[in-house]
C-alpha cells in the first residue's frame, strides 16, 4: 500500500494553504519561519509532482513585476495533511508535530 | 564559385565583422537606477496616453504649391468650425478622408513616439476639449482634438529598460555615422542617383570590369564604387529595393551617403584595429550612462543550459522572481541597502535551490540505475 508521506516543510506548505487558500510562494516564506527561499519552490515542484498541490500562472501582471504562481492544495494534499495531523495527535497527545 | 569570389565574399564577410565591431565599441551600455527610469518614464512622458480624433486632409505627394495651399484653407475652415463649438465626429465624417472617418476620426489612445512628430506635438499639448490649429505631416493637413488624457503606471520595467537600450545604441550609431559623413567630406558623383537606381532594379552579386569601378561617392582618402556597393544591394530584401527603386533623388542621395559612412566605418574599423573610440549615447537628461540587465539575468542564462525546463519554469525562475520584486521593492523606497541585501539573498536562494534540484536529479538516477535489472 502506498502510504502518502508528509516532511516537515511539506506540512508546514500544506498548513498554510489549508489556512489562508492559494499563496504566492514568497506569501509562504513570509508566513512561516520553516520555509526558506530557497527551499520554497523545491518543496512545491516536489508536491506538484505527488499530487499534493496545482498551481496556475496570475492572469494578468500585478503591475510590479513579472506575473507570478499560485498555489494551492489538492484534495489529495488536504487529506494527507488531516490523515498526518490526526497522526501526529495520537502519537504526541494531541499536538501538530510538523512546521511548529 | 571562383576563387577570386570566394576571396571577395570572406573581405566582405570580414568587413561585416568589423563594422559590427565597431558599432559595438560606439555604443554605451546605459544603466539607469529605479528611481531614474521612473524619472525617465515621467520626464519623457511615456505615462501619458491621450485620445484623440482628427480630421485629414490629404495631400498627395506630386501636390503643386496651389493645391496645397488650397487643401490648407479648407482645413482651416474647418478647424475654425469646430473650435467655434460644432461636433468633431460630424465633421470628421463629413471632411475626414482616412480609415478613422467612420469613427468620427476617432484613433483612440495613443502614447508618444506613436505618431509623426508634428502631430503627437500638437496633441499632447492640447487639453481634453481643445481644438488644434491646421497641423501639416507628410500625410498632409490635420486639425486634430483631444477627447481624454489619462496617466498610466509602468507596468513593464524591464521592457521599457530593454527599449531605452535600443533607443540608446540606435543613436549612439546614427550619431556615429553622421560624424563620419561630416568629417569625410562626402561628395556625390553626377548621375550617381541613376546608377543606384539602374543597381537596385537588376541586382548582380559582383559587377565586373569598368562598372565596377565607376565611383559613386568620393570622400575625404577614398571613394565608394558600384563595385562595393553591388554585394549590399544584392543582399538587400527585395521589397526594400523596390521601395529603393521608386524612391526620390533626395531618397537616393541619402542612401548614398549612408552606405559610403558604413563603408567608411568598415574601413576605419580595420584601421583601428579595435582600438577605442567611443561615443556615448546620447543621454544628455541623466547623469548615468549604463542600463544593467535586471539582476540575476546571468543566472538565469546560464541556468536555462544546465537545467531541464520544469527545473527553470518552477523553481529557478520563481525563485529570482520573488528576489527581483523584494529587490525593486527596496529600491523604490530608496533602500539601496536592503536591495543589496536582497540580492545577496536572493542569489544565495537561487544557488541553493539549484544545488537541490542537482541533488534530486543525481539521487533520482542513482535509484533508477539501483533499481534496473541485473
Amino acid at each position: 500500500m502506498n502510504i502518502p508521506k508528509l516532511s516537515a516543510k511539506e506540512a508546514e506548505v500544506l498548513r498554510l494553504l489549508i489556512a489562508h487558500g492559494e499563496m504566492y510562494g514568497l506569501e509562504m516564506v513570509q508566513r512561516s519561519t520553516v520555509l526558506k527561499r530557497g527551499t520554497v519552490y523545491v518543496t512545491l515542484s516536489r508536491m506538484g509532482d505527488k499530487g499534493y498541490v496545482e498551481s496556475r500562472l496570475e492572469g494578468v501582471s500585478p503591475g510590479d513585476g513579472p506575473p507570478r504562481r499560485l498555489y494551492e492544495a489538492t484534495g489529495l494534499g488536504v487529506r494527507a495533511y488531516r490523515a498526518m495531523e490526526h497522526a501526529a495527535r495520537i502519537f504526541s497527545g494531541g499536538e501538530v508535530a510538523w512546521g511548529s | 564559385m571562383g576563387i577570386l569570389n570566394k576571396w571577395k565574399l570572406r573581405a566582405e564577410m570580414k568587413g561585416n565583422i568589423e563594422i559590427v565591431r565597431a558599432l559595438a565599441r560606439v555604443t554605451s551600455v546605459p544603466s539607469l537606477t529605479e528611481t531614474e527610469l521612473a524619472e525617465v518614464w515621467v520626464h519623457n512622458r511615456y505615462n501619458v496616453r491621450v485620445r484623440a480624433r482628427h480630421i485629414l486632409f490629404p495631400v498627395a505627394s506630386n501636390a503643386c504649391p496651389t493645391q496645397r495651399e488650397t487643401l490648407r484653407r479648407k482645413a482651416e475652415v474647418i478647424q475654425a468650425r469646430a473650435a467655434n463649438g460644432e461636433d468633431f465626429a460630424t465633421l470628421a465624417r463629413l471632411y475626414g478622408s482616412d480609415p478613422t472617418v467612420p469613427h468620427g476620426g476617432d484613433l483612440g489612445f495613443f502614447g508618444v513616439e506613436r505618431m509623426v512628430p508634428s502631430f503627437e506635438q500638437a496633441a499632447f499639448a492640447l487639453q481634453p476639449g481643445q481644438v488644434s490649429p491646421v497641423v501639416e505631416t507628410p500625410f498632409g493637413y490635420h486639425v486634430i482634438r483631444v477627447e481624454e488624457r489619462k496617466h498610466v503606471a509602468m507596468d513593464d520595467r524591464e521592457g521599457f529598460r530593454r527599449f531605452l537600450f535600443a533607443r540608446v545604441q540606435e543613436e549612439a550609431v546614427e550619431k556615429y555615422l553622421a560624424h563620419l559623413e561630416s568629417s569625410a567630406c562626402l561628395e556625390l558623383q553626377a548621375g550617381a542617383e541613376v546608377v543606384l537606381r539602374e543597381m537596385v532594379q537588376q541586382p548582380v552579386k559582383w559587377l565586373q570590369g569598368r562598372a565596377a569601378k565607376r565611383t559613386l561617392v568620393r570622400y575625404r582618402g577614398g571613394k565608394l564604387t558600384a563595385g562595393d556597393l553591388a554585394p549590399v544591394i544584392y543582399g538587400a530584401h527585395p521589397e526594400h529595393l523596390v521601395k529603393v527603386a521608386i524612391a526620390s533623388d533626395e531618397a537616393l542621395q541619402m542612401i548614398l551617403r549612408r552606405e559610403t559612412a558604413r563603408h567608411l566605418l568598415a574601413a576605419d574599423a580595420r584601421a583601428s584595429k579595435n582600438r577605442s573610440r567611443a561615443i556615448r549615447g546620447n543621454w544628455t537628461t541623466f547623469s548615468h550612462n549604463h542600463i544593467g540587465s535586471a539582476p540575476g539575468a546571468k543566472l538565469l542564462w546560464m541556468a536555462d543550459f544546465l537545467y531541464s525546463r520544469k527545473s527553470l519554469e518552477e523553481v529557478l525562475k520563481p525563485t529570482m522572481d520573488d528576489m527581483r520584486v523584494e529587490y525593486f521593492d527596496a529600491l523604490s523606497q530608496g533602500r539601496t541597502w536592503k536591495a543589496r541585501w536582497v540580492r545577496a539573498r536572493g542569489t544565495w536562494a537561487f544557488f541553493s535551490a539549484a544545488c537541490r534540484m542537482t541533488v534530486d536529479s543525481v539521487g533520482k538516477a542513482v535509484m533508477w540505475i539501483w533499481r534496473l535489472p541485473d
